[in-house]
């Protein structure tokens, strides 16, 4: 090889690099535009649900006599969301529908917890299998927020994604749980606590898990409970965060029995019970409390004598959740009642109601505008609390409730209660 | 302390079962955790309580059942399947190999207990990843409480995980360094060939340590599941984080891989508890500590590649292609591309432009892949993290509102798109080199553990900072328009990708055909002669890998585009990982083959979703369960997984089997058209080597066989008419030869005169196309090598045929298995007994020399082929040989003497061979043996 031969394609590279450089700025020059010139979150253009526009009607997925919704789930942790959607529509269509129209479902797809997997589906339910609506999204990852709002979807679930806030198409039937610009917070958590132990002169250790969204959820809690007078002692964010595990709890147990708190809450997605049990071992005799409802951890080591707080009540007497799970019972009948299956339910009972309260005349925007109008509320007595919107697409519903693990039964001790949305510095 | 032991415990397992298996077969196995996995799995399936569905096995038979019997199946599967026959193929294949295995392997064991359930409609568990979900320990149930000191208690299941890690290192020792199964093993890692030649099964030893390997991970698995649930992922991220115990031991030795995975515990347990407050406040600092560790130790790993830079590490491939014209080479691509032009415009709807799209993003990505991996030889397991630095950047510069505002580059205070992507690509290129400086000294593991590492740090740590993230919503990039060219048009943006693809195709085609293209692969083919030619390593390998990093960032950019909002879960790094699969699966050689897997995977996972769910007629008409199933999502986790897999059989990737079935045919089509012309060449070149082969063999066969036929023993080795060759290239023409107990055989030629070739047919490392080898009237022509050696067949190869790794003591006892034997072997050559315990490739070449015939001597072999044993000696070294030689005939082995120079050859002889470029020329007794023909058969007759 000499080099008369290496000249050649290098200044071919060039000249096609030359090219690709040119054909750029030539493009650049083409004063390029966005649709959205203002913030991320905000909807322009097709996103103007509540300019009554006559012009847009958009009634993708409504016939005279039926309605067309599908979902994005991630099974692993909301798998049985479906059976609770299915419950749920499977009453309303055998009573006939809503306003003549019945309510089919595409049953509900698996994102993995990926987010692009979420986003690619969340298009092909609405563009090919063309949906009226999301319902139900429950995933921690879901991707399909930009797509929602771009393309104004109205999209229903559990708001404890960011797709559930800041916007005017997502509806989480407990609000917009976890602002991702964390500043507004409910002290729902502080008012339940304040009413089991008739007292808020206790001393709370919160733990928590080792990424952002851990801080920023646990800055949330310690606020709720800060700010009905509780003394946070521990304010701790150093558990793996999934998909990293716990291999020894000994650190974070000597860790919280050294700030000698009366209270530990902790938030573990995959070591809960583990350190918790390793708290129990050490003898620590307070409170345990998780977020962590799930009948499949019943019996397991370090579950039995702590304290779960929800965000909507799982008392089983109470009637609205007699009924649901009767329902429920009526599609599955070995279905055990869990939070993923209660949340189906729910969300598909929120947009039943958002159907009759928007009448006969369903389109996309008759829909959003009569949900973003502020007269519709949502609220089933003694198990969700109560919803208005816009509010509720950037703060939560401010109630909880909690039930206390005894040995292989869920006992409700507090039960739904609700306090403020509060701010958070 | 104790406590950070039972973390420490799994890493141990886990590392030095990798260490393991890369020693006995240079895989790197980055599957290990999905072994782990599918033996847990198999573990809960086993155990759970019948109206759970399961099994309802006691835990102890359910333990053994998964430890024992399932785990090491599925390793001796993997080792027979995958391993095994990828063994010599490039390190990325063999890389991409375990990669498949990490995938396909959890995807495939979940699939068998769908089909099961839904065959036998039976309600085995699955619970992958269920919380809450975990099967009981291996200790009482419910796990008993230790209290240790105050506030630490350790449970009967942590306590398992401490004994089980004790068992099995001791164990391993034990087995590794004091049985003949350890030696064996050792031998066959120290020298493949040379131990087969001492009658080592190598294959079976590779598939007990795959199956020890695996068992190793069973283990681990089940006790794991105990403690976390059940998830791939999960068991994944413990074998990652172990790597770094398996890199301290410098992937080498087992027990220090042992003591490496329990210090790792107990580190990341002082990090977890007291890690000073200024860096425990940044989120991730703590899990990326172990990811950290691993990219400083990187530098103490001495490189294997180094080591060999003087082989040449990777034949270069066969373009399947080279007899197309450049244009018939690209009318496939070309009317590829139209076809989806026209579909993408015309017949899909929105949605599968958008897949198309996602798909051509992916592609340009995949092109990276071929530019540092399939030009440059380097594995880089980071790039979803470079994908995510360009994304992010692109991310944060639309959305950043500057004070003032300027034309083309910014629209009303902020960058355009366009801009954007360029500030990007720079970024991102900064970044790759920022890695690769510190890095790319390494060898082909290691670097792809460095940037495995470096990926996982940018995800724990650098991703999930608020303001590099945005938060957990992530970064919206709108889709831009430029007068009519609306990108948010699906079918636009298709087409503006379409023209990406092809210019940044384009582009690394030159780059291949550039200087640094060539420099590259003068690289990768000889390291030492590229250095010598002036070709700065370093440099170019740089420059290769921030060409990468800046495809991979201009990637970026476009997949923020059409994925937005770009979160730091956009593109995790395992999912990169798997992109790394799929790109090598279909051809990382080719840019042209990286845009076919990135639209394949962007479209398979929709298309299966389609078969198996919204499809209409024919699917509808599938069986329920089975559509389920298609639409799973392990169903296409496997396929892609099974993809990898396929390497085993081709490692250029699916593209290239394809090609070289097109070409196959076109020759043999070309072979039938052109008949008349070639047949006349043919038939010449046939004949002419017949007539020759039999000249030549006329005198040499009949004496041989007469021979055999006079003495009353048949012949200790008889070699008739033996062909051999490489591929395509015959050495040996029709040779025979036989030498009868107690009689040296000197077998003399120039260089190349194929005696070597004969010294491997005889041993059976080199196939005999044509003829038939026997040893004592046995016919051994379709034996393996280490048959033929436990039949008595004895060679000593060119370059010492000694174990340099191995002591003094294990290279005599991996063919003297009696103390005795040792003792006699150490009492002819008595400095062996004083090197007894040194290692033997620290001997001198005299001494090594020694070594490889007091192995023969102290028992003797029926025959004993010494190939150039006085090479390189010193006279009175080669004194010492011919003795041997000597003594050896005395006890009855028949020698075989192959030796260029003709004087030592002759001095011992009983009857000499000549031979001459593959043929034998001469056959007789030494002293029938005249000069001139002595003479004529080195200078060419």
């Amino acid at each position: 090889m000499n080099t008369a031969t290496i000249a050649p394609p290098r200044s071919r590279r060039r000249s096609a690099l030359a090219l690709v450089v040119a054909a750029s700025l030539v493009v650049s020059a083409c004063s390029e535009s966005t649709k959205d010139d203002g913030a991320a979150s905000s909807t322009t253009g097709t996103g103007g649900s509540q300019s009554s526009e006559p012009a847009t009607r958009t009634t993708r997925g409504v016939t005279d006599t039926t309605i067309k919704v599908g979902g994005v789930v991630y099974d692993t942790y909301y798998g049985d969301a479906r059976v609770g959607v299915e419950a749920r529509i499977k009453e309303a269509n055998d009573a006939g529908g809503v306003h003549g129209r019945t309510i089919e479902v595409v049953t509900a797809e698996n994102d993995n917890n990926e987010a692009t997997k979420g986003a690619e589906i969340t298009q092909r339910l609405v563009e090919q299998e063309e949906v009226f609506a999301l319902l139900p999204v429950l995933s921690g990852q879901f991707g399909g927020g930009d797509y929602i709002v771009n393309n104004n979807i109205p999209t229903f679930g559990w708001g404890t994604t960011p797709a559930f806030c800041g916007n005017t198409v997502a509806f989480g039937f407990t609000g917009c749980v976890t602002n991702p610009n964390l500043e507004v917070g409910s002290n729902a958590l502080g008012t339940v606590l304040e009413k089991q132990f008739g007292t808020s002169d206790k001393k709370i250790a919160f733990i928590g898990e080792d990424n952002d969204a851990g801080r920023g959820g646990l800055a949330l809690l310690s606020a709720s409970v800060a700010d009905r007078g509780f003394d946070v002692v521990l304010e701790d964010n150093s558990l793996p965060a999934p998909p990293d595990v716990m291999g020894d709890p000994s650190p974070f147990v000597t860790k919280i029995l050294d700030a000698k708190p009366d209270i530990v809450y902790l938030i573990a997605t995959l070591s809960g019970t583990s350190l918790s049990a390793a708290l129990q071992n050490a003898g620590f005799d307070g409170t345990i409390i998780t977020p962590s409802y799930s009948p499949l951890l019943l019996g397991a080591p370090g579950y039995d004598g702590v304290f779960v707080n929800t965000q909507f009540s799982m008392d089983p007497e109470i009637p609205a959740n007699a009924d649901m799970l009767a329902a429920v019972k009526a599609v599955k009948a070995d279905q055990q009642l869990n939070l993923a299956v209660a949340a189906g339910y729910w969300v598909a009972d929120m947009f039943i109601k958002a159907l009759e309260a928007t009448g006969e005349d369903l389109t996309v925007e008759t829909f959003l505008a009569t949900l973003n109008g502020g007269d519709f509320t949502y609220e089933v007595p003694d198990v969700v609390g109560r919803s208005t919107w816009p509010a509720k697409h950037d703060e939560p519903v401010p109630c909880a409730a909690m039930v206390e693990v005894k040995g292989k039964e869920f006992i409700p001790v507090v039960p739904l209660t609700c306090g403020e949305t509060i701010t958070v510095e | 302390m104790v406590a950070g032991a039972v973390a420490g415990g799994l890493y141990a397992i886990m590392a030095s079962g990798l260490v393991l298996t890369y020693q006995a077969s240079g895989v790197f196995n980055l599957g290990h955790g999905a072994v782990a996995f599918a033996a847990a799995l198999a573990f809960h399936v086993l155990n759970q309580p019948p109206e759970a569905g399961g099994l309802g096995l006691p835990i102890a038979v359910a333990g053994v059942i998964a430890i024992c019997v399932v785990a090491p199946l599925i390793g001796w599967l993997l080792d027979v399947a995958l391993f095994r026959r990828l063994a010599s193929a490039p390190e990325a294949a063999r890389l991409v190999g375990g990669i498949g295995v990490l995938i396909a392997l959890p995807a495939a064991s979940l699939l068998v207990i769908d089909i099961i359930n839904a065959v036998f409609d039976a309600r085995l568990p699955t619970a992958a990843g269920q919380a809450g979900t975990s099967p009981p320990g291996l200790g009482p149930v419910p796990p008993r409480s230790f209290s240790l000191t105050t506030g630490v208690a350790v449970t009967s299941d942590q306590l398992a995980v401490v004994v089980a890690a004790a068992l099995s290192a001791t164990g391993l020792w034990y087995l590794i360094r004091r049985t003949r199964l350890g030696l064996e093993t050792r031998a066959g890692v120290d020298r493949p060939i040379l131990a087969r030649l001492r009658g080592i099964d190598t294959d079976r030893s590779s598939r007990i340590v795959w199956s020890l390997s695996s068992g190793l991970a069973g283990l681990a698995g089940v006790l794991i599941a105990p403690m976390f649930d059940l998830s791939s992922l999960t068991f994944h991220m413990i074998v990652f984080t172990s790597f770094t115990a398996a890199v301290a031991a410098r992937l080498r030795s087992v027990p220090l891989a042992f003591a490496a995975g329990i210090a790792l515990g107990v580190v990341q347990n002082l990090v977890y508890g007291y890690a000073p407050t200024v860096l425990a406040d940044i989120s991730g600092f703590r899990a990326s500590v172990p990811f950290m560790l691993l990219f400083v130790l990187m530098f103490f790993v001495p490189s294997k590649g180094r080591q060999a830079g003087s082989v040449a590490e990777e034949a270069p491939a066969v373009d399947p292609r080279s007899d197309l014209g450049p244009w018939r080479k690209r009318l496939p691509w070309v009317a590829a591309g139209a076809i989806l032009v026209v579909y993408g415009s015309f017949v899909a709807d929105a949605y599968w432009t958008g897949v198309i799209n996602r798909g051509l993003v992916l592609g340009l990505v995949f092109v990276s892949f071929v530019v540092v991996t399939g030009y440059g030889g380097m594995i880089n397991l980071a790039q979803a993290t470079f994908v995510t630095v360009g994304g992010f950047t692109a991310g944060w510069l639309v959305n950043h509102q500057w004070p003032t505002t300027a034309p083309i580059i910014m629209n009303n205070g902020r960058l355009t798109f366009w801009a954007a992507t360029i500030v990007a690509v720079l970024v991102t290129t900064a970044v790759g080199l920022l890695v690769a400086l510190p890095s790319l000294r390494l060898g082909g593991l290691t670097l792809a553990l460095a940037t495995l590492a470096l990926a996982f740090v940018g995800d724990r740590l650098v991703f999930q900072l608020e303001g590099v993230r945005n938060g957990s919503r992530g970064w919206s990039v709108p889709r831009p328009a430029y007068g009519p060219v609306d990108l948010a048009d699906a079918t636009t943006l298709m087409l503006v990708l379409l023209v990406l693809v092809v210019a940044v195709v384009g582009l690394a085609g030159n780059l291949q055909r550039s200087a640094t293209g060539r420099a590259v692969l003068a690289l990768r083919s000889s390291p030492a002669a590229a250095a010598t030619s002036g070709i700065d390593p370093i440099r170019t390998r740089l420059t290769v890998f921030a060409v990468s990093a800046a495809l991979a960032g201009f990637g970026g950019a476009l997949f923020a585009l059409v994925n937005s909002p770009m979160t730091n879960v956009s593109a995790p790094p395992l999912l990169g990982i798997v992109w790394l699969a799929v790109a090598v699966t279909f051809g990382v050689r080719r840019p042209g083959g990286a845009v076919v897997a990135g639209l394949v995977y962007a479209a398979l996972p929709p298309i299966l979703g389609g078969i198996g769910g919204s499809w209409g007629a024919p699917w509808s008409s599938l069986p329920h369960a089975w559509r389920e199933v298609i639409a799973s999502a392990e169903f296409s986790a496997f396929l892609f997984g099974l993809g990898a897999l396929g390497l085993a059989r081709q490692p250029d990737g699916v593209l290239a089997e394809v090609g070289h079935s097109l070409r196959a045919l076109r020759d043999r089509r070309a072979g039938a058209v052109s008949r008349p012309e070639s047949t006349a060449i043919v038939s010449e070149d046939v004949g002419d080597e017949d007539s020759v082969a039999v000249a030549s063999t006329a005198p040499a066969a009949p004496s041989a066989t007469t021979e055999t036929a006079e003495t009353p023993v048949p012949a200790a080795l008889d070699l008739r008419l033996i062909d051999a060759g490489y591929g395509e290239v015959q050495v040996l023409h029709g040779v025979s030869m036989a030498v009868a107990p107690g009689q040296v055989l000197a077998v003399l030629g120039a260089n190349g005169a194929g005696k070597s070739t004969l010294c491997a047919v005889a041993a059976g490392l080199v196939p005999a196309t044509a003829g038939e080898v026997l040893m004592g009237g046995h016919d051994l022509t379709h034996q393996p090598t280490h048959q033929r050696a436990r039949h008595g067949l004895l060679l000593a190869p060119e370059a010492r045929g000694i174990f340099p790794g191995l002591t003094v003591e294990d290279n005599l006892a991996v063919r003297l298995r009696t103390p005795e034997a040792r003792r006699a072997a150490k009492d002819r050559f008595p400095i062996l007994d004083e090197r007894a315990d040194q290692l033997a490739g620290l001997l001198s070449g005299g001494e090594q020399q020694q070594l490889a015939l007091a192995v023969a001597l102290a028992d003797p072999p029926p025959v004993f082929v010494a190939d150039e044993p006085t090479l390189g000696l010193a006279p009175m070294a080669t004194r010492t040989v011919v003795e041997a030689l000597g003594e050896l005939r005395e006890l009855g082995t028949a020698v075989v003497l192959v030796e260029e120079q003709a004087a030592a050859g002759l001095e011992l002889a009983d009857r000499v061979v000549l031979m001459e470029l593959g043929r034998v020329t001469w056959d007789g007794p030494r002293s029938e043996l005249d000069v001139d023909r002595l003479t004529a058969s080195y200078l060419g007759s």
